[in-house]
C-alpha cells in the first residue's frame, strides 16, 4: 500500500524543488515596489502618492523609484504618515509638497 | 529648551554629546594628517570677501555656520558647488532628534554632529531649492530629500586637540584654506562686541553659538582668530570678530569641525 505512494513521492520530489527555484529574471524596482506595497510603510506611502497624483510617487529622472528612495531616506521621510493620508491636504502635513 | 535671543540675535548650538566614534582631523586618514606642523604667521580665508548672513532671532546658527563653511571652501577651492540651503541643513539636523510622530519641528537649535551626518547621508541642498523663507518649523520636503544631492559631505572630522594644541591644529586647517565651523559659549559682552579682540567670557554664559573661523594672525607672539558670525553686518566688525587664543583654547569652545566635500561632478 505504501510502496506506490513512496515511489510517486520520489518521482515528484525533483519537480517540486525545481518549482522552488527563484525566477530567472531579477525583480525590477517597480515589481519590488508593487510587491512591497501592502507590507511596508514605504510601499504603501508610494502607492498613496501615486493615487493622489503627487509627483513624489514617481521615479526620478535618474530612474530611482519612490520606494527605493523612501527606504534609503527613512530618517528624513515620514512614510507611515503618508500611507494613511486621506487626501492631498493630509499628505502635505506629512512633508510632501505634491506640486510639479 | 528655548535658546536665548539677545539684542535680536539668536543662538542655537546644542553641544555634541561625547562620542568616541568621532573621526579626528589629525589622525591617520583625517584631512590634517601629515600636514606640516609649521604654519604661516597669518592666514585669511576672507581675503576674497565672505557673505555675512543674518539668522535673526532664530536658533539656526549651526546651519549658517556649516553652510558658510561649505560655500567658502567651494569658492576658495573652485568647486562647482551652488550656494547651500541653510533651511535644509537646519531641518535635516532636527529630523534626527525629533520624534517621527511630531508634525512640526521646534526652532530650538540643533547638534552639529547630526547636521554633518545629514549632509553626508542626504547631501547638500542648493539654496535655490529651499530658501530662507521656507517655514522654520516644517520638515524638509519629500522632493528635496529624494531629488539627489547637489554636492555631498564626504566626511566630517573633529579637531579633538585641547588647549594650545587645538589652536595650532586650527591654524594648520585655515592655512590650507579650510574654514573651521565650531561652537562656543556666548556671554553678554560677546553679544555687545563692536570691535577689538574678544578676550573670553566676562559674565555668565547665555548658551551655545556656532560660527566659522576664517582667519588667524599673530600679534606679540599670541594667536588671534577671526570668526564669521551670522548676526548680520551690523554686529561686531562688519559681522566678524577677532578672538584671543586663550578663549579658543578654553573649554568654552568645542565641536570644532572640518568637512570634506564631494563636488557635484563626482556624484553619480
Amino acid at each position: 500500500m505504501l510502496r506506490p505512494i513512496l515511489a510517486l513521492y520520489i518521482l515528484l520530489a525533483p519537480l517540486a524543488c525545481s518549482h522552488a527555484q527563484p525566477p530567472a529574471d531579477a525583480p525590477t524596482p517597480e515589481s519590488e515596489e508593487t510587491s512591497a506595497a501592502p507590507r511596508t510603510d514605504c510601499g504603501r506611502a508610494c502607492l498613496r502618492l501615486r493615487q493622489l497624483a503627487c509627483p513624489e510617487g514617481q521615479a526620478t529622472r535618474s530612474g530611482q523609484t519612490c520606494y527605493r528612495l523612501c527606504e534609503a531616506r527613512q530618517a528624513d521621510l515620514r512614510p507611515a504618515c503618508v500611507a494613511v493620508a486621506g487626501d492631498v491636504a493630509a499628505v502635505k502635513q506629512c512633508g510632501v509638497r505634491c506640486v510639479e | 529648551m528655548l535658546q536665548p535671543v539677545i539684542n535680536g540675535h539668536g543662538t542655537g548650538h546644542l553641544f555634541d554629546l561625547p562620542d568616541p566614534r568621532d573621526w579626528s582631523a589629525t589622525a591617520s586618514g583625517g584631512p590634517l594628517f601629515g600636514a606640516a606642523a609649521r604654519y604661516p604667521d597669518s592666514w585669511d580665508l576672507a581675503r576674497h570677501g565672505v557673505a555675512i548672513t543674518d539668522q535673526g532671532p532664530e536658533s539656526s546658527c549651526v546651519s549658517h555656520s556649516l553652510a558658510g563653511a561649505v560655500d567658502l571652501y567651494a569658492m576658495l577651492h573652485q568647486l562647482r558647488i551652488p550656494p547651500v540651503s541653510r533651511r535644509a541643513i537646519y531641518a535635516l539636523a532636527r529630523h534626527r532628534h525629533t520624534p517621527k510622530q511630531a508634525p512640526k519641528l521646534r526652532d530650538e537649535g540643533c547638534y552639529p554632529r547630526l547636521a554633518a551626518e545629514a549632509l553626508r547621508e542626504v547631501g547638500l541642498v542648493a539654496y535655490d531649492r529651499l530658501k530662507d523663507d521656507f517655514p522654520i518649523d516644517e520638515r524638509a520636503p519629500w522632493d528635496v530629500i529624494t531629488a539627489g544631492a547637489d554636492a555631498k559631505v564626504q566626511g566630517y572630522y573633529k579637531i579633538t586637540e585641547r588647549r594650545m594644541d587645538r589652536c595650532h591644529a586650527i591654524c594648520r586647517a585655515l592655512s590650507k584654506d579650510w574654514p573651521v565651523p565650531y561652537g562656543q559659549i556666548v556671554d553678554d559682552t560677546y553679544f555687545a562686541y563692536a570691535g577689538g579682540v574678544y578676550p573670553g567670557l566676562r559674565g555668565p554664559g547665555r548658551g551655545g553659538h556656532a560660527q566659522t573661523l576664517v582667519s588667524y594672525r599673530t600679534r606679540d607672539g599670541r594667536l588671534e582668530f577671526r570668526t564669521k558670525n551670522s548676526w548680520s553686518t551690523r554686529w561686531g566688525d562688519h559681522g566678524m570678530a577677532w578672538i584671543d587664543q586663550d578663549f579658543i583654547a578654553s573649554e568654552y569652545v568645542s565641536d570644532v569641525y572640518m568637512l570634506t566635500l564631494v563636488p557635484p561632478e563626482n556624484i553619480r
